[in-house]
């Protein structure tokens, strides 16, 4: 496993907290002092950084594009960065088995700590077939499909065998390639929830007001009515408790 | 997996299902030097595409009399089966190229 050499001025102040945390714990506890964040491997390691770090990434992103790379070379990740880059996106090569361990442990607080992975070890996620063989994740802030055409386009026009969609994960749900074209061709969130409300607000005088209440109407109806018939005898109450609806 | 031999790679899958884990390791077991040598002609299957999940090669020796095309369903085999089958051909053309030289 890969360490980072341990001298003090290399390690970064998260670095620094967890290694002294670690100390402290055999200490007498005070209870104004967080509790440590006990990691599966060492708090030092490459596996443990690089779990938090795509927690980092994917959290601040709603849609997320797997991508196969195939053996690329270094200028053609250096230009292929660049360009989705330029276009709204972020290229980031994978490593498959420490990915499907933070998708596992994706709602727990630190998805590498003891206690996450004890908890979710048997989880199951629907992207774990996207994570076979050389994987990247082409991450993307906000939900818009226009930057999501741009990058399929470079792709498919550019990339072509080195570098070619394989799935997407856009708010949480798995989209294949079908689904993901049909994807790019919709309005931002935005422009779609602008022309709701427009529509909302035309039609509002055309009974929309009335089918939205109806249901709550109907409801103090039947309760009313069914007030009425229990009043006079509580013992006859405790009989059509389960049926209101149907008096 | 001896790549040496290969001219030409066609192959289909979808990620999703059974063959998208094998057919993608392959891919990536073809070296970039080979890159001029070797045509890879790649495409990606939707869900619902009628088209069946196929790899297929063409071999061909330097002295052209050895073209040869092998074709396996990636679906129903993994990775390490795959370069079985395509390695005992590449192996008599290693064999056939050591006697010669």
């Amino acid at each position: 496993m890969f360490r980072l050499p341990s001298t003090v001025s290399s390690i970064s102040p998260i670095r620094l907290y967890s290694t002294a945390a670690k100390s402290t714990a055999s200490a007498p506890t005070t209870t104004a002092a967080p509790i440590p964040v006990q990691y599966v491997k060492h708090a030092d390691s490459r596996k443990t950084y690089l779990i938090n770090r795509y927690q980092h990434l994917l959290k601040g992103s709603e849609v997320i594009l797997f991508v196969h790379h195939n053996n690329l070379l270094k200028n053609e990740s250096n230009t292929f960065r660049n360009e989705i880059r330029s276009l709204g996106g972020d290229l980031t090569i994978v490593r498959n088995n420490l990915l499907n361990v933070y998708f596992k442990a994706e709602k727990q607080e630190n998805p590498a700590s003891v206690e996450a992975q004890k908890k979710t070890k048997s989880n199951k996620h629907p992207f774990k077939p996207l994570l076979a063989g050389p994987t990247g994740v082409i991450t993307i802030k906000e939900t818009d499909p226009s930057i999501v055409a741009k990058i399929i386009k470079f792709l498919n026009k550019t990339a072509n065998e080195k570098l070619f969609l394989t799935g997407a994960r856009i708010e949480n749900k798995l989209y294949d390639l079908e689904k993901i074209n049909q994807f790019k061709d919709l309005k931002t969130k935005a422009q779609l929830q602008s022309e709701l409300a427009g529509l909302l607000t035309v039609l509002s005088g055309v009974g929309l007001v009335q089918t939205l209440s109806a249901s709550s109407q109907y409801l103090y109806l039947n309760l009313e009515s069914h007030r009425k018939n229990n009043d006079p005898s509580e013992a006859k109450a405790e009989e059509e408790e389960g049926e209101p609806k149907q008096e | 997996m001896i790549t040496k031999y290969f001219t030409k790679v066609v192959i289909r899958f979808n990620p999703l299902a059974a063959e998208g884990k094998p057919a993608r390791l392959f891919l990536s077991a073809i070296p970039p030097s080979l890159k001029g040598a070797c045509v890879i002609d790649s495409k990606v299957l939707k869900a619902n595409d009628t088209t069946e999940p196929v790899l297929k090669f063409n071999t061909n020796k330097l002295t052209t009399e050895d073209k040869k095309t092998l074709e396996i369903d990636p679906s129903k085999n993994n990775f390490g089966e795959l370069a079985a089958f395509f390695d005992r051909h590449s192996r008599q053309l290693q064999v056939k190229d050591s006697i010669e030289a």
